[in-house]
């Protein structure tokens, strides 16, 4: 029979993966509950991994208090650029895809909701557009403004991202990063780690694959709570901002006049 | 020698009748007069050729279907009782109708002492079912008849003396298939009808009387209501649309004295900040550099054979008339054995056509003659085959020529542009020459796309469409390094779908399997008449949507997608005229009130849907293929039916709150 797992050989598991060691108070218990069954250390890191990607970090007893944060300047957006100095667990507290206005998602959402994408129910209500004079599959020979939005899977995707002292900064993807996405793909509470090194722009991340690592999880309340009220809080938002454009616009109008 | 046998042979229409007879007979026909003024009996004799031989013929026709299936007097007398639930599982009976009784008496009286009758109504599933229902009338006249069927796409010569020659069999499954249509749209369209206008009569206003003075029908049918629907979801996407901006970065590259732009992979962002700090990138980074250079040729294919939805589409676009004036012109092509059956889904030719013959046909004309002797000489290209086949009719196209002085004025339209398509088949595809060049600046890519068209080929014949040089690019080398002339951050805001046009419904119907191409046309022009729609020139409010519009108030909705719309007259000018001739459909209060209630009911299956329609045209289908038996289909839909009816009854009030917030404006 082997030796009994260790703490320290399960942190280290854990860091393996580029995880920052959690806090004993996180860790122990599972350990205990893995030693009384005598499951092999390889189980247990396994436990203790789905714990860690499903846990909000920003509580205090998930990781070490001096794990590394955002330092306090990252989200100025008034530095040009600088960079991350140390690896940095985040966890994504939202994603939009910067590429479909949020009409488009409106109506996406409206029609899922009556039932309209369900099969043998579907509704066809768009019919591509044959305009730049009734197509044929003339190559590109489309203006290369409608040709260009092709891979329906959309994206750069913009997340906000927080660190474990509670920080939120944005990021978004300088270049696409693998399993960044919508719900149910990639679940709200994912942990994402940011390499040192990650260039901050203006106050947001630059995602890219190099130094973007998305090591998945969820944290269900708030995954829940993001689905079920995406529609309503998209559509205030579209009022809010288009009430906002309102105001700055009629000032525009009044000028020429 | 034995006396010749007698043939009697009945048409769909007199025009056809006589078409057929004039060919037959070589012209040498007697004509004779039945109890329908506008039916002649055409007499001629025809060798058939085995077994019949030389036969005595007498040709005539119906006008369409010849009986009508109908309630027992009890149940038409009055709308409100027996109640209107009550028409699902009443008695019906199969009736000629008193007008169409000489019609049918002058077929009884012709097929005595007939040997045969050869049917030759239009081969489709209307068209068998009407042969079925002049079978029904001739065996009363002479039980011992025998029963063929013409097959024929069109009423060209050669064509009709094959078809006479070689008879087939009614189609029992088509005819079968087109009663149980003909009994569901009886039943659920009176019980339905009734049943609304009892309802909503007593609201009153609009409800009860119509602007003319009439009291109000509340018309139900199972195609028109979600073609209804789809007006209206249309009408509520582009009133409730909100624009939004977005923004993009365009580069500009001055090189041999010619701009290149390149345009940005990503095409636009709606996030402001993320495209200033890409475009910051860009700046920072100075250069640019070369990433692919790529040199191919390019096509711009020909189009496909001509389908009836492909017809309807392309003349509200092309020949400034609506689908139904379109189909109307198409038939009496036909009719005049002009162009093959002009209803059809099939977009590819029969390997075995001799198209060659049928371009030679048209070498005459002086519009096209010169383009179609060229393609006899040599240039001639087997047309594309596209993925339809109804298995009955060839796609559209000419089978004799026509001078256009022959010609009405829409008829000519139509004559050209299905002439036009033909030849564009049988020609060779636009070949082009395009250059695309990608550079990398900073993180971002863009891109560069020229096209040299270098031979025309079909466009010549086929002016609907276009392909013109974009720019030439000047020379790019892979990995060059350069520094853009300028680069430039660039807003824009999103413009609502405009309300549907009629090619937009039609394609929308196909879609989505709401009627057949041969009856969508009539659907339309059907919810018109009910005025649940109307119809007004397109382009109220188009403007330019390049132009990056001065932000004015938020809600006026534009009526043009990127592209049409405001074309027609150079950029800029705000809401000039819109493309000729295209009309766009908007709900009537009435029609928007109706889809509401039926939706806000919350039947998980809503009549403005097109799931319920779709399913029977399937069911059809199914019938036709032999999968699915009649009554199997007729008492499925029937009971399908019958619950969304108990379920409208049981909430009529919420259709009753739509009809006041709408037609009454209650609280609007």
């Amino acid at each position: 029979m082997a030796q009994p797992p260790t703490l320290a050989q399960l942190t280290h598991s854990l860091t393996t993966l580029g995880l920052p060691p959690p806090s004993p108070t996180f860790l122990s218990p599972i350990l205990l509950t893995g030693l009384q069954k005598s499951t092999p250390l390889q189980g247990i890191h396994a436990t203790a991994k789905i714990r860690l990607l499903s846990a909000d970090i920003t509580l205090p007893s998930i990781l070490l208090p001096s794990t590394p944060s955002f330092p306090s300047t990252t989200n100025d957006p008034k530095i040009p650029s600088q960079k991350l100095s140390s690896d940095i667990l985040v966890q994504v507290l939202d994603v939009e895809d910067l590429s479909k206005s949020k009409w488009e998602l409106i109506e996406a959402l409206e029609s899922e909701r009556k039932g309209e994408t369900t099969k043998g129910r579907e509704i066809i209500r768009v019919i591509p557009p044959e305009d730049v004079g009734p197509s044929s599959a003339s190559t590109q020979a489309l203006g290369s403004q409608t040709a260009g939005r092709e891979g329906g899977g959309g994206g750069p995707f913009k997340l906000l991202l927080q660190d474990c002292k509670g920080m939120r900064v944005y990021g978004f993807e300088l270049k696409r990063v693998e399993k960044i996405g919508y719900p149910p793909g990639m679940g709200i509470g994912c942990k994402v780690l940011l390499r040192r090194g990650s260039v901050v722009a203006r106050g947001m991340v630059l995602l890219e694959p190099e130094r973007t690592t998305v090591l998945g999880g969820r944290i269900e309340g708030l995954d829940k709570a993001w689905r079920e009220g995406r529609e309503q809080r998209l559509r205030e938002q579209v009022e809010r901002e288009s009430r906002e454009r309102e105001r700055n616009g009629d000032e525009d109008v009044m000028d020429e006049d | 020698m034995p006396p010749p046998k007698k043939i009697l042979c009945v048409a769909e229409k007199n025009s056809i009748s006589k078409a057929v007879a004039e060919h037959l007979s070589g012209g040498h026909f007697q004509t004779g007069n039945t109890g329908n003024q506008y039916i002649k009996n055409y007499t001629f004799t025809f060798d058939f050729g085995p077994p019949w031989g030389n036969c005595q013929v007498v040709m005539t026709s119906v006008s369409g279907h010849l009986t009508a299936v109908k309630f027992d007097d009890e149940y038409e007398r009055s709308w409100d009782n027996p109640p209107p639930e009550a028409l699902f599982d009443a008695p019906v009976q199969v009736k000629v109708e008193d007008d169409k009784l000489p019609i049918s008496n002058n077929i009884k009286n012709n097929a005595r002492g007939a040997h045969a009758l050869f049917i030759w109504t239009d081969c489709d599933r209307e068209g068998e079912h009407i042969g079925g229902e002049v079978r029904t009338e001739a065996l009363k006249g002479n039980p011992t008849l025998e029963i063929r069927r013409a097959r024929f796409s069109n009423i060209e010569r050669a064509h009709i003396i094959h078809a006479a020659k070689h008879p087939v069999n009614l189609d029992e499954r088509q005819v079968l298939s087109v009663a149980v249509r003909i009994e569901l749209d009886l039943r659920i369209g009176y019980a339905f009808t009734r049943h609304l206008t009892n309802s909503l009569r007593p609201l009153g206003g609009p409800l009860s009387v119509r602007p003319d003075g009439g009291r109000r029908v509340i018309s139900f049918g199972l195609c028109q209501f979600p073609t209804l629907g789809f007006v209206v979801d249309r009408y509520f996407r582009v009133k409730n649309f909100v624009p939004e901006p977005f923004w993009s970065i365009k580069v500009t590259h001055r090189r041999d004295d010619i701009n290149v732009v390149f345009n940005w992979k990503r095409v636009r962002l709606f996030d402001r900040a993320v495209v200033v700090i890409l475009f910051e990138r860009c700046i920072a980074a100075k250069t640019a550099k070369v990433i692919k250079v790529q040199e191919k040729p390019t096509s711009k294919w020909k189009p496909l054979p001509l389908t009836t939805v492909e017809l309807q589409k392309n003349a509200s676009r092309f020949l400034r008339m609506n689908s139904h004036e379109a189909m109307a012109a198409a038939e009496v092509l036909y009719q005049k054995g002009f162009i093959s059956y002009p209803r059809t889904e099939t977009d590819r030719f029969d390997p075995g056509m001799n198209l060659r013959a049928l371009v030679e046909k048209q070498t005459q004309d002086n519009r096209w003659g010169t383009f179609a002797q060229n393609l006899v000489n040599g240039a001639f290209k087997q047309p594309r085959q596209g993925r339809h086949d109804d298995k009955a009719h060839p796609p559209i196209h000419p089978v004799a020529y026509c001078a256009p002085a022959n010609l009405r004025d829409k008829e000519k339209r139509v004559y050209e542009f299905i002439t036009r398509r033909f030849l564009a088949c049988c020609s060779d595809d636009a070949k082009g020459q395009a250059t695309d060049v990608d550079i990398q600046y900073a993180d971002e890519v863009f891109s560069a796309h020229g096209v040299v068209v270098l031979a025309r080929n079909y466009l010549d014949v086929y002016p609907y469409e276009n392909w013109t040089n974009s720019v030439t690019l000047p020379k790019f080398t892979l990995d060059e390094v350069f520094e853009p002339t300028e680069a430039m951050l660039t807003e824009g805001k999103t413009s609502a779908s405009s309300y549907l046009t009629e090619p937009d419904l039609i394609a929308l119907m196909d879609a989505n399997g709401i009627g057949t191409d041969a009856t969508m046309a009539e659907h339309i022009n059907t919810i018109k008449q009910r005025e649940y729609v109307y119809t007004r020139p397109k382009g109220g409010g188009g403007r330019g949507n390049h132009a990056p519009a001065p932000a004015r108030g938020a809600r006026e909705g534009r009526g043009a997608r990127a592209g049409r719309g405001g074309q027609g007259r150079g950029g800029g000018a705000t809401g000039a005229g819109g493309g000729g001739g295209v009309e766009e459909f908007i709900p009537s209060t009435l029609g928007v009130a109706l889809v509401d209630g039926y939706d806000k009911m919350g039947h998980e299956i809503s009549l403005s849907k097109p799931f319920l329609r779709k399913e029977m045209e399937l069911k059809m289908k199914d019938i036709c293929e032999g999968r699915l038996a009649g009554d199997v289909m007729l008492r499925e839909s029937l009971k399908q039916y019958k619950r969304v009816f108990d379920l409208s009854k049981e909430q009529l009030n919420v259709l009753k709150a739509s009809c006041r917030r709408y037609v009454l404006n209650n609280g609007a």
